[in-house]
């Protein structure tokens, strides 16, 4: 493997054990089962040689990121029945889709959301 | 610069001010530097003292910095590190085991220590400087030449 690809895998190795330190924080059973789980899937790969599957593979694990940052969230419990979600600068978030018996539909047409009720 | 000076006369001062009728004491004590009339001003004026009186409150506490670092301690906290990193039989761990070669660990354990080496002094190591640390001692020397120690 070239040694600027070879790089490049564990630099991207290194940026997912950091979002997994960041997405949870705290959760000490979700970070070990995570830290195998890198370990174990860059070991599968290891004997891919060819160049443009490792690009590919690098590719994949720059979206597995994203997509941890974007769509991973904490929820922990404040006290009894009260939860608090952590947000964080990167979470992905939607418009507000204003929910009521008169819901102008004609609205949301270009909305694929299912929960809206039907004519 | 003088009323810097003053600022700290009076900053002095005010320890002084609560024993305020053993004011004599402290007028023997500031007076080469403080005016007699500033000093009765004070004594008389108990707004004045009082204010005096909330600087002393708002003083800034300095906390302590942190202990200097020294080479045997930063080796310490390097084989602790590395004794809790699951992977390494703390046996056959030495100052001078090659990680890959002696500890039987691959690039990515080694990518895994040197985080937990970030976390604990606090700063980040470069990929370029990292594929380098492949021993102990080649962290502790690293780490002595980031944060200046040569003792």
């Amino acid at each position: 493997m070239p040694g600027n690809l070879r790089a490049e895998v564990l630099r991207i190795y290194k940026k997912l054990h950091r979002t997994r330190q960041e997405i949870f924080q705290q959760d000490e059973h979700a970070l070990t089962v995570l830290r195998r789980k890198l370990y174990e899937e860059f070991k599968k790969n290891k004997n891919v040689t060819d160049e443009s599957s490792i690009k590919e593979l690098i590719k994949f694990a720059n979206e597995v990121d994203h997509e941890f940052r974007t769509t991973v969230i904490q929820i922990c419990e404040k006290r009894p029945g009260v939860f608090e979600a952590r947000i964080t600068e990167y979470t992905q978030m939607h418009d507000n889709i204003p929910y009521g018996q008169k819901v102008d539909k004609s609205l949301f047409k270009h909305v694929k959301c299912p929960s809206l009720p039907k004519k | 610069m003088a009323s810097i000076a003053v600022d700290r006369i009076l900053l002095r001062s005010v320890c002084l001010l609560k024993n305020i009728n053993r004011l004599s004491l402290c007028r023997s004590a500031v007076i080469g530097q403080f005016d007699h009339r500033l000093i009765h001003a004070i004594t008389r004026t108990p707004v004045f003292s009082q204010n005096l009186l909330d600087l002393e409150v708002k003083e800034v506490r300095h906390y302590s910095s942190e202990a200097p670092l020294t080479i045997n301690f930063i080796e310490d906290r390097v084989l602790l590190v590395l004794k809790l990193y699951d992977k390494i039989d703390n046996a056959k761990l030495t100052l001078k085991s090659h990680f890959i070669t002696d500890c039987g660990l691959d690039s990515l354990d080694h990518v895994e220590i040197i985080m937990a080496i970030e976390d604990e002094f606090g700063f980040e190591i470069p990929d370029t400087d990292a594929e380098r640390l492949l021993t102990p001692s080649n962290i502790v020397e690293y780490i002595a030449n980031k944060k200046d120690v040569y003792s």
